[in-house]
């Protein structure tokens, strides 16, 4: 059995894509040998920041051998009269390469045959990688590539060796840039050189013995070893937030975790900015006590071993009290205002041109909230706390950490505020107005500030749309699917009574009158709408409903995003019923008898005209129905409860009588049950397996 | 961008220059008081086209020269990509770090003034500040000696204030659209004329004074945009200029004068 090993030498390719490259890679090799049917045991990728690797072990030497028999032209035509092998005989011979004495006949389906026996020996396993080597290498995609040098190869980066061994041989591979050899590089400072692989079998041991760990898993654990030992030593606890320890343990090929501290009085500053810090600029995992406060510790993995520690820790520690000195002068430069002075601020940034400020924008969220909070009928202390939450959020834009930190917007805000005394509904409402800013996310804890994040992102959404800045295929660079999707899951968790469309029309108007802009707002509404309901689809196709349920709910048009839930939930329970069926169908019927008719001939019933008793019957019971409550709970039991005198009504009852006071009354009941199934979904959109 | 820098990795000749060039940007004007951020600072900036491949070998071996061991340090290459919007300008690359601070930005061209290079060259640029603080041991920029006897603040501390102050306060914004306006056409009548080097320097104070208006929060999200693309615009003219008056010289900069003949008639014949 044999190994392969190929390992492409890169300059320092962006962690994130190195994972999915050398998974390609594999793939590649992989499809190879199945497409020519070369087994194998073993398929082991390796990747470091400058490399990526596959080992692939148990290769057989060569294809298996094929004994073929190949079909020609029938026997009539195969032998000349005098039985040597006719032109057809001997040209099927030599397109198959085989000489004449090879043929034989054969009976295929009662029909005499000529047939060549063909001998196919199988491909030395080394050449048919050879033949594809370069393919693998090359056909690698990226999300970003680069040329480099004089060279035409687009690639992440650029490459500087290549490593192809078959056992002890170099298989030989050619690109423009560089010639494939039996050699690898160790890490780039401890060991330089390139160094010597005498059999593909020992790529682990002799990367090893020069500071490389290419197995990224195994690289990951010795970081997270490293870090325990530290815990343990000190006594405290670090995070290691999964997405940073992947990006580090892909930004180093020999790890060192070392751990460097900062003066306490940093610890003043939000923990958010600490963590930001630490995290995001300089990639170090932040240490908590047990009580999860933060300690004035970091850790950080160096790409190498531990000589000169001390000098990387010192010029650590260098580099975090510069960035923390710049959160602080940030975080004290920014206290020395009130908080009006940076909604004073607002006044000079512009939001969109033609759309005023970001003043002028706060002041739009302020009124569409208490607009809001009076319309859900707010006491008068929650309105005064939505009327200050609307005034300040977004107040921290204007300060200078959020200038340099823009992922702390609304956290800043919430801090600021409560060092200025504001109460803590208002603090949270700050911070909570984005809230939710992607599907799992939590909503504002209070009614207040469900109100302004409501406002906020219906204000962004008529802003947008009245520019006709809308989301196409993939490009969304103002997140309106992510506003809208805020909205709908707001209003679905929190059963708040709005009306999207009746809420996006005030936020255009809104935004229209403050402008004085002249909008066509039909054209605004309209469209958002259509926004809102792609939105809502898509909200309930994640929530599982099934797609016709989707339908028959948004055709209805009049239930709330929430209501529209339940209901999904209480048809869930009914689909598979066999009575459910029958009384969709004959609400169904119902419906389209009335459809047929145009309105305003149906005004009214002669109840006094009603003769049979199957008309009689069922008015008795359609009749509570006209002015009704919306009751979702009961609406399906009515539905099924209706079912037998709606049946008995179209088998006794000739609807189209002669006789127009009597087709009226017949008409107006069908209506009637139309229009008060249609306020829930429209029944004609659901779909029934045809067995139940 | 300096023009030794944009106008000369365009096209196929020969360039490997290095300088020190003091680099403004405003929004980061902070009065003096901030110990890191810069109304202006200095970068050395290093082009070599086309790039050596051995070219990081050849840096780290630079910083071995200031006194740096890598041995004794951690250093990474970073990803981190680099675009000048107003340049039609982008390559792909890393800043460099030195246990942890960022001392390098290294580039690999790809595009400029909206044209692909070829060959590609590598662009390093040195934070000699931030350099020169892990050397001397310094924790604010102000506190460093710039040659012997005399102290950064001596030199850089007013004009940090004086700049911030007209930036942040005193700037006419008004005057400086106009400004804005004048260069552009400017530049637009130098072109006209094929002038590339003085067309190229109004796109620059087009450039600086965008800048200087974006830092003073003159400008709007949306406006931004379109600023950007009336620079870019000219951006991609100029770039397109000079390298046919180039070709038109013959390519006198390329080592390999068949080739730059070979290329002269290629591209004649795609005009």
């Amino acid at each position: 059995m044999n190994t392969y090993l190929l390992e492409i030498g890169l300059e320092e390719m962006p962690a994130q894509m190195i994972l999915p490259a050398v998974q390609q890679l594999a793939d590649s090799i992989q499809s190879t040998c199945q497409k020519n049917k070369l087994s194998l045991e073993k398929l082991e990728t390796y990747s470091t920041p400058r490399r990526l690797a596959v080992l692939v072990s148990g290769l057989p030497d060569k294809q298996e051998d094929q004994n073929l028999e190949i079909k020609g032209p029938p026997l009539t035509i195969a032998k000349e009269e005098n039985g040597d092998w006719s032109k057809a005989a001997q040209g099927f011979a030599k397109k198959n390469q085989v000489s004449e004495t090879e043929l034989f006949v054969q009976k295929f389906k009662n029909q005499d045959f000529v047939f060549a026996r063909k001998e196919i020996q199988g491909k030395a396993t080394s050449l048919v990688f050879k033949e594809h080597l370069k393919d693998w290498i090359i056909a690698l995609s990226f999300p970003r590539n680069m040329r480099w040098g004089t060279y035409k190869l687009k690639y992440i980066r650029p490459i500087r060796w290549l490593l192809s061994l078959w056992n002890d041989q170099t298989l030989p591979i050619s690109l423009e840039m560089v010639q494939s050899g039996n050699f690898s590089y160790g890490h780039r400072f401890l060991n330089p050189e390139p160094i010597n692989l005498p059999h593909a079998q020992q790529y682990l041991t002799v990367l090893d013995s020069v500071k490389v760990n290419p197995d990224f898993e195994n690289r990951k654990s010795v970081i997270v070893e490293q870090v325990k030992s530290l815990e343990n030593q000190h006594g405290f606890l670090v995070t290691m937030e999964k997405d940073l320890l992947n990006e580090v343990s892909n930004l180093v090929e020999w790890p060192t975790v070392l751990l460097g501290r900062f003066d306490e009085d940093f610890l003043e500053l939000p923990s958010e900015v600490l963590v930001m810090t630490m995290a995001k600029h300089q990639r170090y995992f932040p240490v908590y006590d047990k009580n999860n406060s933060l300690l004035p510790f970091f850790v950080t993995v160096r790409n190498g071993d531990s000589q000169h520690a001390d000098l990387v820790i010192h010029g650590n520690e260098k580099v975090i009290r510069a960035r923390l000195n710049d959160a602080r002068f940030f975080f004290q430069e920014d206290q020395k205002h009130d908080l009006s002075f940076f909604t004073e601020k607002s006044n000079q940034v512009v939001f969109f041109q033609k759309r005023g400020s970001i003043a002028q924008r706060m002041a739009r969220i302020q009124s569409l909230s208490l607009a809001i909070a009076n319309h859900l009928r707010l006491d008068k202390k929650q309105i005064d706390t939505v009327n200050r939450i609307a005034e300040l959020c977004k107040f921290d834009l204007q300060s200078q950490m959020v200038a340099e930190f823009p992922a702390l917007q609304g956290t800043m805000g919430e801090h600021y505020a409560r060092l200025k005394g504001e109460n803590e509904i208002v603090c949270q409402g700050i911070r909570e107005h984005y809230h939710p800013r992607f599907a799992q996310d939590t909503l504002p804890q209070h009614i207040e500030c469900l109100v302004v994040a409501l406002a906020d992102k219906w204000d962004m959404l008529a802003t947008a749309f009245s520019l006709k800045i809308r989301p196409t295929g993939t490009a969304d660079p103002y997140a309106l699917r992510r506003t809208a999707q805020g909205i709908v899951q707001i209003l679905n968790q929190s059963k708040l009574e709005l009306s999207i469309q009746e809420w996006t029309r005030r936020a255009a108007e809104t935004l229209n009158s403050q402008q004085k802009l002249n909008l066509d707002l039909h054209e605004i509404t309209t469209a958002l709408d259509q926004f809102f309901e792609l939105r809502q689809r898509f909200f309930m196709q994640e929530a599982g409903i099934r797609y016709d349920v989707i339908e028959a709910l948004m055709k209805g048009k009049t239930l709330l995003p929430h209501q529209q839930k339940t209901l999904a939930g209480f048809v869930r329970q009914h689909l598979e019923s066999p009575a459910f069926k029958l009384a969709v169908e004959a609400i169904v019927r119902a419906v389209n008898i009335s459809k047929s008719q145009s309105a305003t001939d149906l005004e009214k019933i002669d109840e006094k005209a009603l003769s049979l008793s199957e008309e009689e019957e069922l008015w008795k019971q359609v009749k509570p129905l006209v002015h009704s409550d919306l009751d979702l709970e009961q609406y399906l039991p009515t539905l099924i409860n209706l079912e037998p005198a709606i049946t008995a009504f179209f088998d006794k009852v000739m609807v189209m009588d002669k006789n127009p006071v009597k087709r009226q009354n017949r008409l107006y009941i069908c209506q009637t049950l139309a229009l008060w199934s249609s306020r829930y979904m429209d029944l004609s959109s659901l779909v029934f397996s045809k067995e139940t | 961008m300096n023009p030794a820098t944009f106008l000369r990795t365009i096209g196929p000749e020969d360039w490997n220059v290095a300088y020190v060039e003091p680099s403004r940007r405003p929004t980061d004007g902070r009065y003096g008081d901030n110990p890191n951020r810069l109304y202006q600072h200095h970068q050395y900036q290093v082009i070599m086209k086309p790039m050596p491949d051995d070219v990081q070998e050849v840096y780290l071996e630079s910083l071995k020269t200031l006194g740096i061991n890598p041995l004794e340090h951690d250093i990474r290459f970073v990803e981190d990509n680099w675009e000048a919007p107003t340049l039609g300008a982008w390559g792909l690359g890393w800043e460099v770090w030195l246990d942890g601070m960022e001392v390098t930005q290294y580039t690999y061209f790809q595009q400029v003034g909206g044209l692909e290079c070829s060959p590609i060259s590598v662009e390093l640029t040195y934070g000699l500040e931030r350099l020169a603080s892990y050397i001397q041991e310094k924790e604010n920029v102000f506190d460093l000696e710039y040659v012997e006897g005399v102290s950064y603040e001596a030199i850089f501390k007013q004009p940090e204030v004086e700049h911030s102050k007209y930036t942040f306060e005193v700037l006419d914004a008004d005057l400086l659209f106009g400004f804005f306006d004048q260069y552009e056409s400017e530049a637009r009548r130098c072109l006209e004329h094929e002038l590339v080097f003085p067309a190229y320097d109004y796109i620059l104070k087009c450039s600086h004074t965008f800048n200087q208006l974006d830092a003073a929060g003159a400008i709007s999200v949306s406006e931004r945009a379109a600023y950007l693309a009336r620079v870019r615009k000219l951006s991609h003219q100029v770039a397109a200029i000079f390298l046919e008056k180039r070709r038109q010289l013959g390519f006198p900069l390329m080592k390999d004068q068949n080739t730059a003949k070979r290329l002269v008639k290629e591209m004649e014949k795609q005009l």
